[in-house]
């Protein structure tokens, strides 16, 4: 940090309606180096503060119109002018208008007729309190700024490492290999959505959302855990296998929730349990691992349940080819034996329906290997996306 | 205390209504003819840069563009530095502004 110079020369405001009190004050400052804006009246005073704000003010307290009280009163309402520190002058020595004064936001009070030296000393000292406070506020943002970026710096390497490991499970039967990518852009476009209809509360929209945007990356990630003959197997599942199947969600869920006991208070963590948990879960409450149904669905887990819907009908899996924009639609939206809208929260449907064709974009964008190719950009390119 | 030691006290204008007039220097006042003159034949950067001045109450920096009036147009010169003597900026702008009206 770089010494404040608190003793270079200073742009002083001084305000009085008797001149010779300023042409005092003008030879007393401009013999110390500092420059004078003598003004003769308060109205005047804020117009040139305002223009061009001075260092310190120097505040008769009685002039005709507008007196030096309200002149600080005012400057103290302007963000712009609000810590110029304010000298008042005055000839009164009554203790309630020195009251008055500081009450009024002036950091000292100088009697006259005033003694030079004592003028001096008294500038100079609350010049030399500004300059190390706004010194001070500058190596404070410096710092929070410095914070800021090492914690964005840290946030960031972490999540390209969970993206970078969710990917690698999801790599043993995923063709493409983007499938967390396109459930990620899917989610952000649903959760906009739904922020817009209203159904994400306000103040849930922040740090909520992008930690919940985040943690869906991690809803299939106990599939490590699945035998390659019944992740990988043509054909439709054995009840047993499917049943096998099914408990990739408790595998997922239990690792992570294993981690949430060493980060108690780590939301991503919190959140990714609950979307690896539940993501299955249907509104009607056919799902699994927990059957729950309606508003006890982690919201979260009910737009990743659409989301990866929607992506599983979209491309080839071990057990079915891919389907198109219309006939996905269609599944969704009227069901096919299998699929059923009232597996779906309604509002997160509605959503799906009014956006449907970002849906069809993003599937389309991202059929063919991303650009760069590793996991940092990935991130960065869904973290594009998710700035609602 | 100019009460304790001279039996004598401030007295301020508004203390019986009256209010204070701005105590200008004892100059004469140039003719107003030869002002507006003076003042149309006036560089736009300077007035520009007076008018700036006055705005902010820079005292300093009118007295130095004073300065270089004085050669070429005295009597503005003198009307100048008699209004910010005075501190008159409001007066200064409307010299000015006199000067520089089509």
């Amino acid at each position: 940090m770089t010494a404040p110079r608190v003793n270079r020369a200073a742009d002083i405001l001084a305000v009085d309606d008797t001149p010779a009190n300023l042409l005092i004050l003008i030879a007393t400052l401009n013999a110390k180096g500092h420059r004078v804006r003598p003004v003769l009246d308060g109205r005047l005073a804020l117009e040139v503060a305002r223009r061009t704000p001075p260092e310190l003010i120097l505040l008769d307290i009685r002039m005709p119109g507008m007196d030096g009280f309200e002149v600080c009163a005012h400057l103290k309402e302007d963000p712009l002018l609000a810590e110029i520190p304010v000298i008042f002058i005055s000839s009164s020595p009554d203790a309630s208008d020195k009251v008055q004064a500081f009450a009024a936001g002036g950091v000292d009070y100088v009697t006259k007729p005033f003694h030079v030296d004592e003028v001096i000393a008294r500038v100079e000292a609350h010049l030399k309190i500004r300059r190390l406070q706004v010194a001070l506020d500058q190596y404070n943002r410096g710092l929070q700024e410095m914070v800021r970026t090492q914690v964005r710096e840290i946030s960031e390497s972490q999540i390209a490492t969970i993206f970078a490991l969710a990917k690698l499970s999801e790599s043993r039967d995923d063709e493409t290999g983007h499938h967390i990518v396109r459930v990620q852009r899917y989610f952000v476009a649903l959760a906009r959505r739904l922020c817009e209809d209203g159904v994400v509360p306000e103040a849930a929209r922040d740090g909520f959302l992008e930690n919940i945007f985040q943690a869906c990356a991690l809803h299939d990630i106990g599939k490590v855990g699945i035998p390659d003959s019944i992740l990988l197997k043509p054909g439709e599942l054995t009840p047993g296998e499917l049943e096998a199947m099914k408990r990739h969600t408790l595998i997922g869920a239990e690792t992570l929730a294993a981690v949430l006991e060493g980060y108690p208070g780590n939301a991503f963590v919190r959140m990714g349990v609950e979307v690896t948990r539940s993501h299955h879960e249907r509104w009607d409450g056919s799902g699994y691992p927990d059957g729950l149904s309606g508003e006890a669905i982690p919201l979260a887990a009910r737009i990743v349940m659409l989301a990866d819907q929607y992506d599983a009908l979209r491309n080839k899996r071990p057990y079915k080819g891919e389907f198109d924009a219309e006939r996905t639609y269609a599944i969704l939206t009227e069901g096919d034996g299998r699929s059923d809208p009232r597996h779906v929260d309604p509002r997160v449907l509605a959503a799906f329906k009014a956006i449907r064709t970002e849906f069809d974009a993003i599937h389309e964008e991202l059929r063919e290997p991303l650009p760069g190719g590793r996991p940092a950009s990935w991130t960065e390119q869904v973290l594009e996306q998710a700035q609602w | 205390m100019p009460e304790t030691l001279l039996g004598v006290r401030y007295r301020y204008a508004e203390e019986d209504g009256t209010a204070i007039p701005v105590a200008l220097p004892l100059l004469p006042v140039p003719p107003a003819e030869v002002l507006l003159g003076e003042a149309a034949a006036l560089p736009g950067d300077l007035v520009a840069g007076l008018r700036d001045a006055a705005l902010i109450a820079d005292l300093d920096r009118i007295l130095e563009l004073t300065g270089l009036l004085e050669a070429r147009a005295p009597a503005m010169a003198q009307e100048l530095r008699r209004l910010a003597e005075g501190f008159a900026y409001p007066g200064i702008l409307a010299l000015l502004e006199r000067g520089t009206a089509p």
